[in-house]
């Protein structure tokens, strides 16, 4: 252990801070560590508002009846504790204040802190140590420990631990404390422990010239050269005399506490403050606050600024959020639109669009920080799976000023790893050119279609309350069809019933004769008969007349026959059905009979078929009885036999 | 001024009614639901197309009415859903008769706007039900061309008419409709010249369904030679009349035989 | 091979001379031609014939009794809707031949696909049955004749709808809007619609007299039909989804954008095209009018 950087110190009884010297492999410097986050476009503490709860919502347990909750109360340290800050948190530390601004901090009048807290959330848990091996959880190590380690929560919301920088940014001593509780190695742990992301720095040690520090510390207790939390009661005991809210019994979670936080002055007043954390949480997190399935809300919330309340108002009842609480609504029902890409066809996500007249309403800073310049709302809020806000896309402005809208759009989950690797760490923005060609398209497709759909938003604007003119135009239409050309028009193919129209052969056009049918035009010879019998064919001759048969009507159709041969004639008679007389009816015990054959030379053949001797000459006759009150229709098959 | 309704593609039907395929419960469907479809195209010029606003209003009243009919859960009173859902669907469409006969029109009900009602009403429905097949068996389409058939505006209740026969009788007279060149007229008329036979007792004693479906076999003989719609109103119903009993003798001959 | 017997007497088909159908579009009739392919649902269609009936040989050939009445009506029925009526009914009442003038209106909004009209002569009462061999039942067809028209084809037709802008919030001056929604795989008749803006008296006009323009109309179909066809291919453009190897199915607004941009263009990619309205924007809107042919004396 003699080559680490903590060898030279003994353990002591207290606890106290230790600085990270450089080892000689380099490791990474606070400032860097710090930036992790980049710039953000946000406030920082937007930022924080946005990732702690992040954080919060990944870490919930997700036991029956144990709802997230997430809190935020700045105060000052009461004088009591005061005290016990300046001398515990700067026992061990460095004492150059421009290489640890603690010792500022702790140097003024009052000690001002942010203490944001989870409960019904796991806690960091895992084991304190970084090389220790576990296929458990690592929460603690990660938070603690580590620098940009990927977060493994499937579908979570902060994809990476670059989150946690912004703890250290928002404080001035750029310093915190971390009180959790964890359940570990089965039973419940509190842990306790200060870490701080200062500056990196040389300083001369004894014995040693100059050496090199990270600027990294952690504040607890000292064991073989590794700064470890206080834990059980020696973590709650110190807890009390620092004024840290203690944990319930059986309560899980975690609470950091940010020393001296840096707040924006011009917020105003400490309650200015309290108000705008609150609405923050409102615009940031508000679909963590609808009821789920089960009725209570995801997430709960509370904002205390020296110890006075500040709700957070209720999003479905505060306008114009209330207008996105809507289109979320839309979004989950019916009325939702399926977003997809073209080439190749992927379902990005689903998109719920709520359009109304805009009430009036306050631009407050924390809608400006949202993205609201003006009290115009025609914004689409984008979330991934874990339905955490991304940020509020602005479209087409509204058609008129009263009017506006609201959307909501979520990644399928299917997408959702490739819109979180388009996600810079403050997870504010999707960019398409963070990520590998392949995958931009679908980015770029989701901003195409958001565009889309507010563009038809507006467009369907255009019809509502202007009823279209009744005027024929589909001379007009024709005029400009060569700009659709392919496409379908409509007509007679969608027609709801089966329209038989009726031939030009209709009798009741031409008084002839009714439509032949396909593949039943001729009474054709037998295919076998064929090479030996001629072919007889049946020409009728005119239609079927009205006469008397024993003083009964009948109906007689006359007909030739083709081709000399002994020929077998067959009657085949039905009636006619349907408006068309295109159905047939044969199986009723009514139906028309034929009563007999005419020879040409006037000899009559009774029966319905006769077999008889065909010169090719002369005409034949069929008589038939009709039924009564029905349109007979009559077939005659011949075909040659051998004699 | 009739509204125009979307129609749905006929490959993004097939697609659709395969994808609903493996759904386990209507439920699932209400997810699906949605007054937009890429695939649905509407006709070129003849009147104003049906706002968004509209289809959710009609999709709400549909959920409605079928929620009181057990929606999502399994469907009760099928008949007095089914005759309460032809009004609500004629009495508020404002459609054209040639857009309803658009089966194009009532896919796009039946996969787009309500597969959640479709597949509650006809749990696992083969393709005539929710495709665009047969209109005369769809779920939607084949009620609002009941409620057309029979309805009447000349009466307090124009929709009178639309319990006058069961379900399968009706849909007897309404699959042979095009073969009886049925009008509305017509239709309206054969169901007043029923109820009066049933009124004044003609009909006691024989299988009604058996002869009504044997007037719909003499009807069909005789208009290929009868044209009903010729007809002036109490010529029609004399017409009707005359065939309907003689198909109740008919029955009443053969039952004696 | 069938024959059909219908069980009464029929008169010879003489017996009813009718003229042929006209169709009054306007003020003008024409000759009731096989296909109109420039209805839609608000064209109620207005059809005039004369007829000349023989009633006496009618009589005499069917053996009707004294007392028969005999009708000519006009029945119709629609594949588009699948529905039937009656559009015209006349007693003939006088002895010996009667001439008559039919007028009938067929709604718009009931029919569509193909309409079957049907000229009947029917016996409009029962009669008593003297003879077994004479029509008695009311409705029965001594005589009849069909007509048939097409109403809709399966050809493109472009969406079009007038409403008045001053319900809507595009400008009330305008005259004429291209709404384009929907991504380029969505369908055609989906996505797009030309909105006329009903106050635009000469405008409208001119969409209402597309069947027969005057020539003013004609300048103003042929200007809003440039126009589209610019408006077409600047949105084509400005889509960054429409490139040289993008393949839309059938009926997509990609595929109609597609066929568009090829008319105007010829082979040049689009990508050579972008770089042209980029840098001259007026001259490819002119390519545009060149390509459709604006005031071309044949449209």
């Amino acid at each position: 252990m003699t080559d680490t950087p903590f060898s030279f110190a003994p353990a002591r009884p207290r606890p106290a801070w230790e600085s990270q010297q450089y080892p000689p492999e380099g490791a990474s410097a606070a400032e860097g560590i710090r930036s992790q986050l980049g710039r953000p476009a946000l406030d920082l503490l937007t930022v924080l508002v946005r990732e702690a709860a992040q954080n919060s919502w990944d870490a919930r347990t997700d036991e029956a009846g144990v709802d997230v909750h997430f809190g935020l109360d700045l105060y000052t340290v009461g004088a009591a504790h005061a005290n016990t800050w300046r001398a515990l948190l700067l026992e061990g530390c460095p004492r150059n204040a421009e290489h640890f601004p603690l010792r500022t901090s702790l140097g003024r009048n009052s000690i001002r802190v942010l203490a944001v807290s989870d409960r019904g959330t796991k806690g960091l848990g895992g084991p304190t140590r970084a090389d220790a091996v576990t296929d458990g959880p690592r929460d603690f190590v990660t938070f603690v420990r580590n620098v940009g380690e990927p977060r493994d929560t499937q579908l979570g919301g902060g994809t990476y631990g670059f989150g946690k920088g912004i703890f250290f940014m928002l404080s001035r001593a750029h310093t915190v404390l971390i009180h959790t509780r964890t359940r570990h190695q089965g039973r419940l742990q509190t842990r306790l422990i200060g870490s701080a992301l200062a500056h990196s720095y040389t300083e001369s040690v004894v014995g040693r010239g100059e050496a090199r520090y990270t600027g990294r510390h952690w504040w607890g207790m000292v064991s073989e050269g590794l700064v470890e939390p206080l834990v059980d009661a020696e973590a709650d005991e110190m807890a009390e005399r620092l004024g840290l809210a203690p944990f319930g019994a059986d309560e899980t979670g975690t609470t950091v506490v940010v020393v001296d936080p840096e707040i924006d002055e011009d917020l105003g007043s400490p309650g200015d403050v309290g108000d705008y954390l609150a609405e923050t949480i409102l615009w940031q997190l508000w679909p963590k606050m609808l009821p789920r399935v089960d009725g209570r809300p995801a997430m709960t919330f509370h904002v205390t600024v020296d110890g006075q309340d500040h709700p957070v108002p209720d999003p479905a009842l505060t306008h114009p959020v209330q207008m996105f609480v809507e289109a979320y609504r839309r979004m989950n029902g019916p009325e939702s639109r399926q977003l997809a890409s073209g080439r190749p066809k992927r379902l990005l996500g689903v998109l719920g669009l709520h359009d109304t007249f805009v009430l009036p309403w306050t631009l407050t800073r924390a809608a400006e920080s949202a993205g609201f310049d003006d009290t115009l709302v025609h914004h689409v809020c984008l979330m991934r799976s874990a339905e955490l806000v991304v940020t509020y896309a602005k479209g087409v402005k509204p058609q008129a000023e009263l009017k506006g809208y609201a959307g909501v759009f979520r990644v399928d989950p299917s997408m959702d790893e490739v819109f979180a690797r388009a996600e810079p760490p403050t997870h504010d923005a999707w960019n398409a050119d963070s990520l590998p060609p392949d995958e931009r398209r679908y980015v770029k497709a989701v901003t195409r279609r958001l565009t889309e759909a507010q563009q038809e938003i507006s467009g369907l604007r255009v019809v509502v309350g202007s009823e279209g003119r009744e005027m024929a135009l589909g001379a007009a239409s024709n005029y400009f069809s060569d700009l659709v050309r392919g496409s379908s028009g409509f007509g007679g193919r969608h027609a709801a019933f089966e329209s038989r129209t009726r031939d030009d052969n209709d009798p009741r056009t031409t008084g002839r004769t009714l439509a032949s049918r396909p593949g039943r035009t001729q009474a054709p010879a037998h295919a076998i008969a064929a090479q030996t019998l001629p072919r007889v064919r049946v020409e009728y001759v005119g239609d079927p007349f009205h006469t008397h048969h024993h003083d009964r009507p009948a109906l007689v159709q006359e007909f030739k026959l083709t081709g000399e041969a002994t020929v077998r004639l067959d009657a085949r008679l039905s009636i006619a059905t349907s408006i068309d007389a295109t159905g047939r009816d044969r199986d009723g015990t009514d139906q028309p009979q034929p009563l007999g054959w005419v020879t040409p030379d006037g000899t009559t053949i009774l029966g319905p078929s006769a077999l008889v001797r065909n010169d090719g000459h002369g005409t034949w006759r069929l008589l038939v009885r009709p039924t009564e009150d029905t349109m007979t229709v009559v077939e005659i098959e011949a075909e040659a036999v051998r004699p | 001024m009739s509204v125009l309704y979307p129609r749905l593609l006929r490959g993004r039907i097939d697609a659709l009614f395969e994808e609903y395929a493996s759904v386990v419960s209507p439920a699932e469907l209400t997810v699906r639901a949605s007054v937009h479809d890429d695939a649905a195209v509407y006709v070129a010029t003849g009147g104003t197309r049906v706002l968004p606003d509209r289809l959710d209003d009609l999709a709400a009243s549909v959920r409605v009415l079928a929620r009181q009919h057990g929606y999502p859960y399994a469907a009760t009173r099928t008949t007095e859903f089914d005759v309460a859902l032809a009004r609500l669907l004629h009495g508020t469409m404002d459609i054209a008769p040639a857009e309803a006969a658009s089966r194009e029109v009532w896919a796009f009900l039946s996969l787009v706007l309500m597969p959640d009602v479709a597949w509650w009403r006809y749990p696992n429905p083969p393709g005539d039900r929710v495709k665009n097949t047969d209109i005369t068996r769809h779920v939607f389409g084949r009620l609002w061309w009941r409620a057309e058939l029979v309805h009447d505006t000349t009466l307090a209740d124009p929709y009178e008419a639309l319990t006058v026969l069961g379900e399968a009788d009706f849909d007897q007279v309404y699959a042979r409709r095009a073969q009886i060149g049925a009008s509305p007229k017509i239709v309206r008329n054969l169901l007043l010249v029923w109820r009066s036979l049933r009124d004044s007792g003609e009909l006691n004693g024989v299988n009604e369904r058996e002869a009504f479906r044997s007037m719909l076999t003499q009807l069909r003989r005789v208009v290929p030679f009868l044209s009903l719609n010729a007809l002036d109103d109490d010529a029609l119903v004399a017409e009707l009349d005359r065939t309907a009993r003689q198909a109740v003798s008919a029955i009443r001959a053969a039952d004696l035989a | 091979m069938t024959r059909v017997a219908y069980p009464y007497l029929r008169p010879h088909q003489a017996a009813v001379e009718p003229s042929a159908w006209t169709l009054v579009l306007g003020d003008e009739p024409v000759v009731l031609p096989e296909a109109l392919d420039t209805w839609d649902y608000n064209l109620d269609l207005r059809l005039r014939r004369s007829i000349r009936v023989d009633v006496e040989t009618i009589r005499a050939q069917c053996r009707l009794p004294e007392e028969a009445v005999l009708d000519v009506c006009v029945v119709w029925r629609s594949s588009g809707s699948g529905l039937f009526g009656r559009a015209a009914a006349e007693h003939l009442t006088e002895p010996g031949v009667a001439e008559l003038d039919l007028e009938v209106v067929i709604p718009g909004s009931v029919v569509g696909g193909v309409l079957d009209i049907d000229t009947v002569v029917v016996l409009a009462t029962p009669c008593a049955r003297v003879d077994p061999l004479a029509p008695w039942r009311a409705g029965s067809m001594i005589w009849e004749q069909r007509s048939s028209i097409r109403l809709q084809g399966d050809a493109s037709q472009f969406p079009i709808s007038v409403i008045d802008f001053a319900g809507t919030s595009l400008p009330e001056g305008a005259a004429w809007h291209l709404q384009i929604s929907g991504s380029l795989e969505s369908a055609a008749m989906g996505s797009l619609l030309l909105l006329v803006n009903a106050r635009h008296k000469q405008v409208a006009e001119a969409f209402g007299n597309a069947g027969k323009p005057r020539p003013v109309d004609r300048l103003v179909l042929s200007a809003v039909h440039a126009d589209i066809a610019r408006v077409m291919v600047e949105h084509a453009l400005a889509s960054d989804e429409f490139d040289d190897d993008a393949e839309y199915d059938e009926e997509t607004l990609g595929a109609m954008l597609r066929d568009v941009f090829v008319r105007v263009f010829g082979q040049r990619t689009v990508k050579d095209v972008r770089l042209r309205a980029k840098d001259n924007p007026s001259l490819v809107a002119t390519e545009v009018q060149a390509a459709v042919n604006i005031f071309g004396g044949d449209r």
